[in-house]
């Protein structure tokens, strides 16, 4: 890494550094009451009760990266398959992206209640709630996707009698890669969210139900690891996916000179 | 149909409907391309050469007429295009962009492979196969389109302005390219350009279309020989018939360029 790209790095912490700063001088001179706003220094030595034996918190991370590994999973075969599927028909389109527009801006929590009535408090109930927003957000990406190919590539298609299979295999669902990539960079997020918010009203277990839990007794320190955990893994997520969606994309220099 | 008669179309219009505006591209076209002959099409911009090839090519429906592709073996595909903007796909490498035709019509990985790497070579583009489409130059790019379109082996090339895009230069070279694929195996071939002395240094004839509504305007038979080379360019037969299709062809583009307003 050369000298300026580390500088490059530097300057984005910069923001944070100076926020955090700032909260410690305040905790520490108690403008803050430091019962509620303990000071970052004294966060990050509590966060050692992650790699505790018995009520570490590390169980609670993995708990909640496996529900939202599964989430994000199954909201992208999901939603790429209905996707691809409703752009058969400019009628199953309209109807699908219509009902989505719908559900879309409801918070995905929501349904936590309903799908309990059938499916009970269990895990499933709390991993399909977790999955409505992503899975909306692929669904709609993958449309878009399909909408922005180039219509030359279709006629291409057609001309060298591209069918079935291998019609969507080789020309649709490379061509609209690009949009459904940016989907899966928005539900990790939503993702995430999704598990969190779903622990903290519903589940026994995970990093959402071990930040409730402990702001319920005012176990506060405990309570910003939790927090901090959280933050880190959305950071994790969307730097990870970014390392790999390149990787998705060998072909991107050209669309990006292309638009 | 007589069987040396490749493609025949019989009283050809295509009419678009945008909105409650209907506009015909295509009037009362008929046209008959012989096994082997290289027809250019000619014509101002907007004079429908474009639908002309996408009705050949299947890609639109004619609104009135008939066209006519005659299948010399069962399973052979009848038209193959080259697009004016090369239109490779930039996800699949140069040998799978070439392979596509005819992985799609159920030919083994290894002959599809096999016949690609025949294509690419004979264009001059063995050693690409594994590039992709951005890693080439425009002429290079514009190039696999012809070898994807030769992969197929169709009844009728089809070519829509293939070298539109390119600078001067690498036309000139690619127009010789073309005519050496041309003498070494023969393919029927209809092609469109915008360019007078491309379509007079490839073809056997040149059909001259008017403004929209486009109609065949005038059928120039060249009788240059096949073996013709680059030196034709210079000869005094050429400029003539050059400048005498600009004549035929200057009322039209005024025509065209009066439609399209200020």
């Amino acid at each position: 890494m050369t000298w300026r790209t580390l500088r490059g790095k530097s300057v984005l912490l910069s923001g944070p550094v100076l926020i955090l700063a700032a909260w410690e001088l305040l905790s520490r001179t108690e403008v803050l009451r430091p019962t509620f706003f303990p000071p970052p220094t004294t966060i990050f030595a509590r966060s050692s009760i992650i790699f505790d034996a018995e009520d570490g918190l590390a169980a609670d991370i993995g708990i909640t990266v496996l529900r939202v590994l599964i989430t994000i999973l199954a909201a992208v075969a999901l939603g790429v398959v209905i996707g691809i599927a409703v752009t058969v028909s400019r009628w199953t389109e309209r109807g699908t992206t219509t009902v989505l527009a719908f559900v879309y801006p409801i918070p995905g929590v929501l349904f936590l209640p309903f799908l309990t009535f059938i499916l009970g408090r269990t895990e499933a109930a709390f991993l399909m709630t977790a999955l409505v927003t992503p899975l909306v957000v692929m669904v709609l990406y993958t449309i878009a996707g399909v909408r922005s190919i180039d219509p030359i590539y279709l006629e291409v298609a057609r001309n060298y009698g591209a069918r079935g299979t291998r019609y969507f295999l080789r020309v649709i669902l490379p061509g609209s890669l690009p949009s459904i990539v940016t989907g899966i960079r928005i539900s990790l997020g939503f993702s995430l969210i999704a598990v969190i918010a779903i622990e903290m009203v519903g589940a026994q277990d995970g990093l959402g139900r071990f930040l409730w839990s402990n702001w319920q007794i005012l176990r506060v320190t405990d309570m910003y690891v939790a927090l901090l955990c959280i933050a880190v893994l959305g950071l994790l997520s969307s730097v990870g996916f970014d390392a790999i969606a390149d990787r998705l994309l060998p072909w991107r220099a050209d669309t990006e000179k292309a638009s | 149909m007589s069987d040396s008669v490749k493609v025949h179309l019989e009283g050809v219009s295509k009419t678009f409907s945008s909105g409650s505006r209907e506009v015909t591209a295509l009037e009362d076209v008929s046209l008959e391309v012989g096994e082997g002959e290289f027809v250019s099409i000619v014509g101002p911009s907007g004079c429908g050469k474009s639908t002309l090839l996408r009705l050949v090519a299947g890609l639109h429906e004619p609104s009135s007429g008939t066209v006519e592709i005659r299948s010399s073996r069962p399973g052979r595909p009848k038209t193959a295009m080259v697009f004016q903007e090369h239109a490779l796909f930039p996800w699949l490498s140069v040998r799978d962009n070439v392979m596509f035709g005819p992985r799609n019509r159920k030919v083994s990985k290894r002959e599809a492979t096999e016949i690609a790497d025949e294509q690419l070579g004979r264009l001059g583009l063995a050693r690409f196969g594994d590039f992709y489409p951005h890693q080439l130059s425009g002429g290079m790019k514009q190039r696999v389109g012809i070898a994807r379109a030769l992969a197929q082996d169709s009844e009728i090339l089809l070519m829509d302005e293939p070298l539109g895009a390119l600078d001067a230069q690498t036309r000139t070279l690619l127009q010789e390219q073309i005519l050496e694929l041309r003498q070494q195996s023969q393919p029927t071939v209809l092609y469109i350009t915008h360019a007078i002395d491309e379509a007079v240094f490839l073809s056997d004839r040149v059909v001259l279309m008017s403004a929209r509504p486009g109609r065949i305007r005038e059928v120039i038979e060249l009788d240059f020989p096949l073996s013709r080379g680059p030196e034709l360019r210079g000869t005094k037969e050429f400029a003539a018939l050059s400048q005498g299709i600009w004549e035929h062809l200057r009322d039209e583009v005024q025509a065209a360029m009066a439609l399209e307003g200020p």
